[in-house]
């Protein structure tokens, strides 16, 4: 049993190191100073909104399936996808309520019901506030490059894993801003969204994040 | 009695004279039977799989809608088909072999003995390799172009030509029309829009391609 478990530590860890030293990042030296600033950062963010480009990654596509779009957050936790190319798609969540609409189709969910879906989006959130780092959810652990921070999680939830198996959150090293955030499957397929032309505390009018 | 009698007698002549009539096979002529090598037109619907192919699906089952991406890719000697959310999050990752059906990955909530089987004959329709046995050309009454037909367990499977374009896939039982797949709007050899009809059950999949 034990040696299960070592066994399963040793894999564990030896799949943190190989993931963070493919990307070139070694084991953030000081935790504690990283953590402050993007917490000053991400107190100071009452609103974001960016272009976005999301990237699908499956191991048998020999091209990636990118998809481009408008991202907005507002403080506390209002959110609003919206997809425009190759096709059109919009997710807005809010007050724990998610509404999608698909072309013509609009479908309204309360989160609640849905815990997997919940902890995603409680990610997404956590993630592009920077709040990421106190989610009792996730293992945490942090790295670092030449050109930025990276926050990789792992979630302690099974059925989240089966979605997620590793989050990593990439930061900017001077704005401390989230710049692109990756979520890696079981199976080593990922999806990447980067943030771009991103401009922090504009107004965002309520009206982006509501639905008759 | 005699009263319940006649009127059972008028309910079951009723009843069988209704089935004869909405029998849309009736009257159909087998003109030959044809090995599957040497059929003139191929029963297929991508005639080149080796360059994946990406969808945008819409899917409504009974009350609930779903829509996503669709990938369809030949990868070694299997057809990959894969759905995802826009978001990127996987369905389900299906491969269709000659011989066998293999499910590399579900969630939970499509993960249903009937769901899969659904979906697998669906979807296989659309990708499937026909390695055993032979095709019937047929007449249909109501249909002009060419038809023909292959037996798959207790159902049989037809394909309507117009010309050398396939453009009707039905599943159907000896009597009754089960699931009719369109195929619309050909584009150098890859149908731009593909609708799948269940007639049993409410359940629709509009697929519409995407070009990258």
């Amino acid at each position: 049993m034990l040696n299960k478990i070592v066994l399963t530590l040793a894999l564990v860890a030896a799949q943190l190191i190989s993931l963070a030293q493919a990307d070139g990042y070694a084991v953030m030296k000081n935790v504690d100073d990283f953590k402050s600033k993007a917490k000053a950062v991400a107190n100071k963010t009452n609103s974001i909104s960016s272009d976005f480009v999301q990237k699908k990654v499956l191991s048998i596509m020999e091209e990636e399936i990118v998809s481009k779009g408008k991202f907005l957050f507002k403080k506390e936790n209002s959110i609003r996808w919206e997809y425009k190319e190759p096709f059109v798609y919009l997710i807005i969540i809010n007050d724990g309520e998610i509404f999608i609409k698909d072309e013509n189709k609009e479908n309204k969910f309360d989160m609640k019901s849905n815990k997997t879906f919940k902890g995603i989006n409680d990610m997404i959130v956590n993630s592009v506030s920077g709040n990421i780092m106190d989610d009792d959810n996730y293992a945490v652990s942090y790295y670092e490059s030449a050109a930025g921070y990276m926050v990789q999680l792992i979630p302690k939830d099974d059925k989240l894993k089966e979605y997620m198996s590793t989050i990593q959150v990439f930061f900017d090293k001077t704005s401390y801003d989230v710049v692109k955030v990756k979520m890696i499957e079981e199976s080593e397929d990922y999806t990447s969204i980067e943030f771009k032309n991103r401009v922090v505390n504009s107004e965002v009018s309520d009206d982006k994040f509501s639905f008759k | 009695m005699k009263r319940r009698k006649i009127k059972v007698v008028c309910a079951v002549a009723l009843f069988f004279l209704a089935s004869c009539a909405n029998n849309p096979y009736k009257g159909l002529t087998v003109l030959s039977t044809v090995d599957d090598e040497n059929l003139a037109i191929a029963p297929l619907v991508f005639k080149d799989l080796s360059k994946g192919k990406l969808y945008k699906a819409k899917v409504e089952i009974l009350k609930n809608y779903l829509s996503g991406l669709l990938m369809i890719k030949k990868v070694k000697g299997s057809k990959r088909v894969i759905f995802t959310s826009e978001t990127g999050l996987k369905f389900f990752d299906f491969a269709f072999a000659p011989d066998t059906f293999i499910v590399h990955q579900i969630m939970e909530q499509f993960d249903n003995k009937h769901v899969v089987n659904t979906l697998k004959e669906d979807i296989g329709a659309l990708v499937n390799f026909y390695t055993d046995g032979s095709f019937d050309k047929v007449t249909v009454k109501t249909e002009a172009g060419e038809v023909i037909r292959r037996k798959e367990g207790e159902e049989w499977l037809y394909y309507y030509y117009e010309g050398e374009q396939l453009n009707k896939i039905e599943r159907a039982s000896d009597k009754k029309k089960k699931v009719i797949i369109t195929f619309e709007n050909y584009i150098e050899d890859i149908p731009q829009l593909i609708n799948i009809a269940h007639k049993d059950f409410k359940m629709n999949i509009e697929l519409n391609y995407i070009k990258r």
